[in-house]
């Protein structure tokens, strides 16, 4: 180990901290950096730092977007599955054809009569739920009733002498014909539909024909009309269409 | 307490985006550096474009930010680093070849014992204070850094080899130099 020379010696002093040299030093004018400088670098500092945040938050969002998005998804599957196997995998409207096939076995037998009447009697006026069902429709919706009459009469009967299963299949008829009319299947009802008015009287008659025509189903109230004027050609139908 | 923290808590802190910590921070070292940059380029125009890129540079690179060495050291040396770019862009040279490295000062070993200082005469001191500043700027760089980075930043040998890059020995010579050369035109003023 060499002995220290003298600038060593006189390093280690100055090192100690309490060397004239540094005194002096601290003499000198602090020199500060201007304002101006401070505010604009702590205003770059403070810059930076909310875009860190914006970038965290918008990670974390990210981050959890796919979670979310599966566990929406997977509760969405769950609800489904739930609603599907609670209501036995068929949807509403069979369901409801279901119990009105019971309903004839269960209603008392005085009611039939009542049901009759509302079927025998179409009401133009409470929309198309209520209008009366065309030939095709009632074939259709015969083959759907679980016991159909022998002999395969398919020509409607009149309503006092309906049996019960003929009273279900107008109250099928019934249910069915919104459907119908979402299929666009206006054109094959339209020649029963006049027909079907053909059992009521002449001035009832007219009034299914005018509210036809405020329906804007003109081309069946022009059938009907025909139809009225081939059976009843004396009567005056201009005083009441118009 | 924010305030007691340490700086490489704060700056890890700032990273996460802590803007009270990094007020802290540079609330300690903002006067040091600014001044460390000042004394080496002698120029206040340039010191303080030099002081604002510092902490632009400290305030992208928190993310990265681990802390290896005391925070004061990092910063000092991003801040040397800067210095030597600049000498560099200014076509001036950083290195002290012009200086003898043999020429050791060998003169008084405190000004102090000479019984010449009167530390309190401020007006003595100030003059004095006044004529180091002249000596200072006519250091070489290194050398100056070396005494700079010692009084502003208050580092060790070591620490000052670590800032300006340079094995410790090296940084001891350089600040023996320093020293030396302050002390004799000290001396030689009165």
């Amino acid at each position: 180990m060499s002995p220290q020379e003298p600038g060593d010696r006189s390093l280690d002093r100055y090192l100690q901290g309490d060397s004239s040299l540094s005194k002096i030093y601290k003499g000198v004018t602090p020199e500060t950096p201007p304002s101006e400088l401070d505010e604009a670098i702590l205003a770059k500092a403070r810059h930076a730092a909310e875009a860190h945040a914006l970038v965290r938050r918008r990670h974390m969002l990210q981050r959890w977007m796919i979670p979310t998005s599966l566990a929406a998804a997977l509760l969405l599957t769950i609800g489904l599955v739930t609603f599907v196997s609670e209501h036995g995998g068929a949807p509403l409207a069979p369901k409801q054809t279901s119990e009105g096939r019971q309903r004839p076995s269960q209603l008392p037998g005085r009611e039939l009569p009542l049901q009759q009447q509302e079927e025998a009697t179409p009401q133009p006026k409470s929309g198309s739920v209520n209008e009366p069902i065309s030939g095709k429709d009632a074939e259709m919706l015969q083959s759907d009733v679980a016991s159909p009459p022998s002999g395969g009469s398919q020509a409607t009967p009149s309503p006092a002498s309906a049996p019960p299963e003929r009273t279900l299949l107008k109250e099928e008829t019934k249910r069915k014909q919104p459907r119908l009319d979402k299929m666009g299947e206006t054109d094959q009802r339209m020649p029963t539909e006049a027909t079907g008015a053909t059992d009521l009287p002449p001035q009832e008659w007219l009034k299914y024909i005018a509210e036809l025509r405020k329906q804007g189903r003109l081309s069946e109230a022009q059938a009907s009309l025909e139809e009225f004027r081939r059976r009843h050609p004396d009567y005056p139908v201009e005083t009441i269409l118009k | 307490m924010v305030g007691q923290q340490s700086d490489e808590e704060l700056m890890l802190a700032y990273g996460e985006g802590d803007l009270r910590a990094f007020e802290i921070i540079y609330r300690r070292h903002s006067g040091g550096l600014f001044r460390y940059l000042l004394r080496q380029c002698s120029n206040a125009s340039d010191a303080e474009e030099l002081f604002q890129d510092v902490w632009t540079n400290l305030i992208r690179a928190r993310e990265r930010y681990e802390v290896q060495a005391k925070f004061s050291t990092y910063l000092y040396h991003l801040a040397h680093n800067r210095v030597i770019d600049h000498y560099r862009r200014r076509a001036h040279n950083p290195t002290d070849k012009a200086v003898n490295p043999d020429a050791d000062d060998g003169g008084p070993d405190d000004l102090a014992q000479d019984g010449t200082l009167n530390i309190e005469d401020r007006v003595h001191l100030k003059r004095l204070a006044s004529r180091l500043l002249e000596l200072l700027d006519r250091l070489p760089p290194m050398q100056r850094a070396a005494f700079l980075l010692r009084e502003e930043g208050g580092f060790s040998v070591e620490e000052i080899a670590e800032v300006m890059g340079v094995n410790p020995e090296t940084a001891k010579s350089r600040l023996r130099y320093a020293v030396a050369k302050l002390r004799r035109g000290l001396i030689d003023d009165r």
